[in-house]
C-alpha cells in the first residue's frame, strides 16, 4: 500500500515538482512520507506529460468557425432588417385586423353594406376616370371597382371571422 | 490586433469586430483543440466540440467576465461540452494511432535528427496512449491541471465538482499514469 499524500499540500508539492521546496515544504517533506512519494512521482508524471505537445486542428479551424457564425441567425447581418420587417408587418396586420373587427362591431353588418356600395360606387368612378383615355368600355371600369371594392369586403369579413373564431366574438 | 490584450479583443467583438473574434479562435484553438482531443481521444469529434465551444463562447460573450482568463473560460466551455458528449456516447474512439495525429514534433528542439525525432515521437505516443486509457474525470482533471495549467479550482468548476474532488481526480490519474509509464522521466 502506497502511503498517501496529504491534500493540502498537493499545490505546494506540485509547484516544487519545477523548483526547490519552500522552507516550510523542505520541513514537512522531511516528516511526511506520503508527500515525498507524491513528488516523486510529479517529478515523473510531468516529466513524461512535457512530452505532449499541443495538437493543432489546422489553419481552416478558424474559417470553419467564422462560417458556423456567419450561419447562425443570431450573428448573420440579415438578423435585424428581418427581424424588422417581420415585426413591421406583423405589427400592420395587427392594427389592420383591430380597426376592421371595430369598425365591424362599431357600425354593424348594413351600415358596412351601405358603405361598401358607396365606396363601390366611388372606386367605380376613380376607375373609369383613370381608364379614361384608354379604350376600355365603361362596363369594365364598374366591374373592375366592383372587384376591387368585393375583394376589400371579402379580406375583412375573412379577417373579422378569424378574428372572432380566435376571440369568441360575433359581429352584430 | 496579435499584440491586441483578451479583454480588448472580446470588447471588440461585443461591438460586432467579427476580425476581433477570428483573433480570439486564432489564439486559441490549439489548446481547446488539445483538450477535446486529450478528452474525446477522436480527432473529428474534438474538431467538432472545439469549433461548438467557440460558436458558444461568441454567443455568450456578454457574460464573459474580463476579469478572467480568456483561455481559462473558453477551456472550461470546451471541457464541459466534452464531458457531455462523453456522458451522451456520441464519440466512443478509440485511441489514436500516431499514424493518425499529425507530427507535432514532441519536444522543442530547434533541429531535432531523424533518430531523435522517433524517439520523441515514440515516448509522445506512449505519453498520450497512457493518458487516453485514464477515466474520464481522471483524464479531464490532469488534462487540465497539468496541460492546460487550470488551477484546481477552475478544474472543479469545469468538472463541476468540488475542489477537493477535482485534485483527487488529479492525483489519481497521475498516480494512474506513473504506473503505466514506468521509467518514463528517464528516457
Amino acid at each position: 500500500m502506497r502511503p498517501e499524500p496529504c491534500m493540502d499540500w498537493i499545490e505546494e508539492l506540485e509547484a516544487a515538482a519545477d523548483e526547490r521546496p519552500s522552507t516550510e515544504l523542505a520541513a514537512h517533506l522531511a516528516t511526511c512520507e506520503g508527500c515525498r512519494e507524491e513528488m516523486r512521482v510529479l517529478r515523473r508524471v510531468a516529466g513524461a506529460l512535457g512530452a505532449l505537445a499541443m495538437e493543432d486542428p489546422g489553419m481552416d479551424f478558424s474559417a470553419a468557425v467564422v462560417q458556423r457564425l456567419e450561419r447562425s441567425p443570431s450573428t448573420s447581418w440579415l438578423a435585424p432588417a428581418a427581424l424588422l420587417l417581420a415585426g413591421g408587418a406583423g405589427g400592420s396586420a395587427a392594427l389592420a385586423a383591430v380597426c376592421v373587427v371595430g369598425l365591424w362591431l362599431w357600425l354593424g353588418t348594413e351600415r358596412i353594406v351601405t358603405a361598401l356600395g358607396f365606396i363601390a360606387a366611388d372606386v367605380s368612378g376613380m376607375v373609369s376616370t383613370l381608364l379614361d383615355p384608354l379604350p376600355v368600355p365603361e362596363l369594365a371600369s364598374v366591374g373592375i371597382g366592383l372587384a376591387i371594392v368585393a375583394a376589400m369586403a371579402g379580406a375583412m369579413v375573412a379577417l373579422a371571422k378569424m378574428t372572432s373564431a380566435t376571440r369568441g366574438l360575433t359581429p352584430r | 490586433m496579435a499584440g491586441d490584450d483578451d479583454a480588448a479583443l472580446v470588447r471588440r467583438s461585443l461591438e460586432g469586430d467579427a476580425g476581433a473574434f477570428g483573433a480570439l479562435v486564432d489564439r486559441y484553438r490549439r489548446p481547446v483543440f488539445t483538450l477535446a482531443l486529450r478528452m474525446l481521444k477522436n480527432r473529428a469529434g474534438a474538431e467538432d466540440v472545439a469549433q461548438d465551444a467557440f460558436v458558444k463562447a461568441h454567443g455568450r460573450l456578454d457574460r464573459y467576465d474580463p476579469g478572467r482568463s480568456f483561455g481559462t473560460w473558453i477551456l472550461t466551455i470546451a471541457s464541459r461540452l466534452c464531458l457531455d458528449v462523453l456522458r451522451r456516447g456520441r464519440w466512443h474512439g478509440g485511441s489514436l494511432d500516431d499514424e493518425d495525429a499529425p507530427d507535432t514534433g514532441g519536444p522543442a528542439d530547434p533541429e531535432p535528427g531523424p533518430e531523435a525525432r522517433a524517439i520523441a515521437r515514440d515516448r509522445s505516443g506512449r505519453v498520450r496512449e497512457a493518458v487516453d486509457r485514464l477515466p474520464e474525470r481522471q483524464r479531464a482533471a490532469v488534462v487540465m491541471r497539468h496541460l492546460m495549467d487550470m488551477s484546481y479550482k477552475e478544474v472543479a468548476e469545469a468538472l463541476d465538482v468540488p475542489v477537493g474532488t477535482a485534485k483527487t481526480l488529479a492525483y489519481q490519474g497521475r498516480r494512474a499514469l506513473e504506473e503505466m509509464l514506468p521509467g518514463a522521466d528517464e528516457e
